[in-house]
């Protein structure tokens, strides 16, 4: 049964194909960023002709975070848009940590904008700090669009809070997730009061056209491949559960079937979010990465039962309908920029590490694959590795704790022993983040330069 | 996979922001000093028909010029100038935008405003901080004002616009009672047409004051645009909508048919300011400048004109009066300035309208004060009486 995709015609094409690196398109991302940042601080610039006063420099203030939150806030939004270049080149793991980053920092800034307006009016009405919660109700009951901004920033206040890491952990996923998706709502809502009360849009009308295209791109880019392209890709593909196998203690592998999916653009390395529609399954949408190259018939994932719904997997009936969303994920065969490979997993993680053994490129000997167990009874999908292995003349070798529980020496030394030209493979890596830190300083230690160490993570 | 130091990141990003804000906010200039050093000089007193022209300056003519209202995000600024000698002598704001905070930062910017553009000459002004939309207005309408004057001192022959200036009059109709409280409505026709329009009276109190402060801006920008009492009503508003529309009815009522001649300088009421006629020759215009001049400031002639008191601080911010006289008569009373901001601004909204139709209605500064706007109602009362002192009643 393990052997049910292992080897197919295609991919072993794949294996024939050249090494073309395709480099991240991170840097060119950050730069437009940092542009858009420049042009928005531009327009303050240009539409303020001097600052006179502590009043006029508190407003002024207010004014530059409201700006620069109006502006992230767009970005915020836009890197959870699952737009292919940023979830397929740049990675899903690296955009969800840009995301929280951006997010706190456009919070504060907000948080900051506020304060500060609102001290700058009481100011100008003659009155001090002391007077800015009256400032506050006041501004809201006669400014237009402030009380619907007000509901939006509260909205906001309200998930910055229940996304700090004690709070987060206390919740649910699932009830995070979804009350996370408020913030549609609350950006929707600050929105209005940017363009109505901003100094800066009331006087630049290219700069009004400026925020209507920044933010109706936005919208458009979260309709497109938030809504549209999964309805697309669900009802060209009609996916449900084929069967469901055990693999190891707590670890089960899921067939799924559908037409055509060669046609989902799928690589080996990359993930879907997936949605069971089985009772008490149908509103959580789990990640789990391909744990073999597509077929056109068939997909199929390897799941850890760690919790709610990766422990319910095991139970699903073959015919139950699966909704994805996917591919997604930038672990594959483009990140790799030399002949020489070196897989590492660590635990589950060997999933896409799995897919990836079966097709990267390469020549007998160019590939190895390291996998790291608690023991050789927790080595998911072992069979099937021996089988690539043996077929592409590909080196495999385990790291499981002693008996007595110790841990595997996986140390700089210890690798070059095993792989003596380690420094001239690239890596791909997939484990929990204790296993990742450690490796990737034993790697860099190797001489493995930190460019060619390509990680994701199981954690978003 | 680096190793991350959240708690790094945290630090770097907050110092790297306010480092940068604080360095933009360093590297803009102050506001010009010079413009504050005229501060001394109250708009309207430096009547100087024989100060010597602005040199280089463009020649321009003498009287009183209506810019073109320009519209800003908030609400039309119009500006009205007061030309003598070639000078600017007083420039006022006769449209702002108000309501809501618009009230509140007008009431602090169009004065400079006011002072920068005499002191300037010209429309090269600084905005004020804190109100650029109104000072961008306010610059254009300043702009199209000085455009005009210039046209009327190249001696060209168009007296439209020059000619429009010398007959505007401003009207106040009668008071329409609605089920809320009365409204009533004051224009000023400006060349056949209706360059502004303000309510003095108004429902305040409560809810009224609510739906006051956001319909009337709407229906005076509607009065200004349509020309006519044809306008809209404002939704939610529909008492306030109504009263306005009946009073700004007999407001235009009672306008004297344009043309109507040199008349019209003296006879109208208000802030009506007599600039020469086009065809008239140069130095004759400045003679009738310096009339207007005057008149613009201040002047009450056979006990009708316009006078305005001098502010009076009060704990919470300056008072100050105006009145029109009608044949030794108050028939209007309004304040142009009042405290604002906050609670100020509900307390200015309630006490004021009732101050001004106590003010009508005694024909002297000897009225009651409004319980609430102890401090409000002692500081109209000592402008009130300052306008009726140089009124000369
Ligand atoms: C890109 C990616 C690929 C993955 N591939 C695999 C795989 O091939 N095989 C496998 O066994 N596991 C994989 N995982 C991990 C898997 O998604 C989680 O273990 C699973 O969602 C846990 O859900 P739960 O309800 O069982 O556990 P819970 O106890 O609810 O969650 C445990 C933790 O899992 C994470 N998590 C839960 N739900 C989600 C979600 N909807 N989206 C993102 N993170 C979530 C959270 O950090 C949470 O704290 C992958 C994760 C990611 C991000």
């Amino acid at each position: 049964m393990t052997t049910t995709l292992a080897g197919g015609r295609a991919a072993r094409r794949q294996t024939m194909r050249r090494i073309r690196p395709r480099r991240s398109p991170a840097t060119l991302l950050l730069v437009a960023v940092w542009a858009g940042a420049a042009g928005v601080l531009w327009l303050w610039w240009s539409n303020t002709p001097s600052i006179s006063d502590t009043t006029g420099r508190v407003i002024a203030a207010g004014r530059i975070t409201g700006l620069l939150a109006g502006y992230l806030m767009a970005l915020v939004v836009l890197q959870m848009a699952r737009v292919p270049a940023l979830e397929r080149r740049v990675g899903s793991d690296r955009v969800t940590r840009w995301h929280a980053m951006s997010g706190r920092y456009t919070l504060s800034l907000t948080l900051a904008h506020v304060f500060l307006i609102m001290w700058g009016y009481a100011l100008q009405a003659g009155k001090g700090l002391g007077f800015i919660v009256q400032q506050t109700i006041g501004s809201i009951s006669v400014l237009p669009d402030m009380g619907k901004a007000a509901i939006g920033t509260g909205l906001l206040f309200f998930i910055g809070l229940i996304s700090i890491g004690p709070v987060r952990r206390r919740i649910p996923y699932d009830t995070w997730y979804h009350v996370h998706l408020l913030t549609y709502a609350a950006v929707y809502l600050s929105f209005w009061h940017q363009l109505t009360t901003g100094n800066e849009f009331a006087v630049e009308p290219l700069a009004k056209t400026f925020w209507y295209g920044l933010y109706g791109a936005v919208t458009a880019l979260v309709v497109w491949y938030r809504i549209l392209t999964p309805i697309r890709l669900n009802m060209r593909h009609r996916l449900r559960v084929e069967a469901v196998i055990e693999e190891a203690p707590g670890i089960v592998s899921v067939l799924i079937s559908g037409r055509k999916l060669h046609r989902m653009g799928a690589e080996a390395g990359q993930f879907f979010r997936w949605r069971f529609l089985a009772p008490g399954m149908r509103f959580s949408s789990h990640p789990y990465s391909l744990s073999a190259a597509p077929r056109p018939d068939m997909l199929r994932i390897t799941v850890k039962a760690i919790g709610d719904h990766s422990a319910r997997l095991r139970e699903l009936m073959p015919g139950t309908r699966v909704w994805a969303e996917g591919p997604y994920g930038a672990m594959t065969a483009q990140r790799r920029s030399r002949g020489k490979v070196l897989l590492v997993a660590g635990g589950v993680g060997i999933t896409p590490m799995r897919a990836l053994f079966e097709t990267l490129p390469g020549a007998a000997g160019d590939i190895t694959l390291l996998y790291r167990a608690n023991s050789t009874q927790d080595l998911a999908l072992w069979d099937e590795l021996a089988a690539i292995a043996d077929e592409r003349g590909a080196r495999l070798m385990y790291a499981v704790n002693s008996p007595d529980g110790e841990r595997p020496d996986i140390s700089a030394d210890r690798l070059r022993q095993k792989l003596p030209d380690i420094d001239e493979h690239d890596v791909f890596m997939c484990g929990p983040p204790g296993f990742a830190q450690g490796v990737y300083e034993a790697l860099r230690g190797a001489g493995v330069p930190a460019r060619r160490i390509h990680h994701e993570s199981f954690e978003m | 996979m680096r190793k991350t130091h959240p708690l790094r990141r945290v630090v770097l990003a907050g110092a790297a922001t306010v480092s940068g804000i604080v360095l933009l906010l360093s590297l803009k200039p102050g506001s010009d000093s010079g413009s504050e050093a005229v501060g001394g000089v109250a708009p309207g007193q430096s009547i100087g028909a024989q100060e010597s022209a602005q040199g280089g300056a463009q020649a321009i003519g003498t009287g009183t010029f209506t810019g073109d209202a320009a519209d800003t995000q908030y609400g039309p600024v119009q500006v009205r100038l007061t030309v003598s000698g070639g000078k600017i002598t007083k420039a006022e704001a006769v449209q702002n935008p108000t309501g809501g905070q618009s009230t509140q930062i007008n009431d602090n910017a169009i004065p400079k405003l006011n002072q920068a553009a005499v002191a300037a000459g010209s429309a090269d002004i600084d905005a004020v901080s804190g109100a650029t939309y109104t000072s961008t207005g306010y610059k254009q309408s300043l702009q199209s004002a000085l455009d005009k004057a210039a046209a009327q001192g190249g001696g060209s022959a168009e007296g439209g616009a020059g000619g429009g200036a010398a007959q505007a009059q401003t009207v106040t109709g009668d008071v329409a009672d609605t089920q809320y409280g009365p409204v009533q409505v004051q224009i000023t026709v400006d060349g056949g047409k209706i360059t502004k329009a303000e309510a003095v009276q108004t429902p305040t109190g409560g809810q009224s004051t609510q739906v006051t402060s956001n319909a009337v801006p709407k229906l005076n920008q509607a009065a200004v645009a349509a020309g006519t009492a044809d306008i809209d009503a404002v939704s939610g508003a529909t008492y306030t909508s109504a009263g306005y529309k009946q009073s700004l009815q007999s407001a235009l009522d009672k306008v004297e048919p344009a043309g109507g001649g040199a008349e019209a300088g003296s006879g109208a009421e208000a802030d009506a300011g007599a600039a020469p006629s086009p065809s008239a020759p140069a130095d004759a215009g400045a003679d009738a400048g310096a009339g207007a001049g005057q008149d613009a400031g201040g002047g009450v002639t056979n006990g009708t004109g316009t006078v305005t008191g001098e502010v009076v601080q009060t704990e919470y911010g300056p008072v100050q009066v105006r009145i029109t006289m009608r044949d030794g008569e108050i028939v209007q009373a309004a304040a142009v300035q009042a405290p604002s901001g906050g609670r100020s601004t509900t307390v200015s909204n309630d006490a004021v309208p009732k101050l001004n139709q106590e003010t009508v209605a005694a024909g002297s500064a000897d009225i009651d004060a409004v319980s609430g706007a102890t401090y409000t109602s002692a500081g109209y009362k000592e402008s009130l009486q300052s306008a009726l002192d140089q009124a000369g009643v």
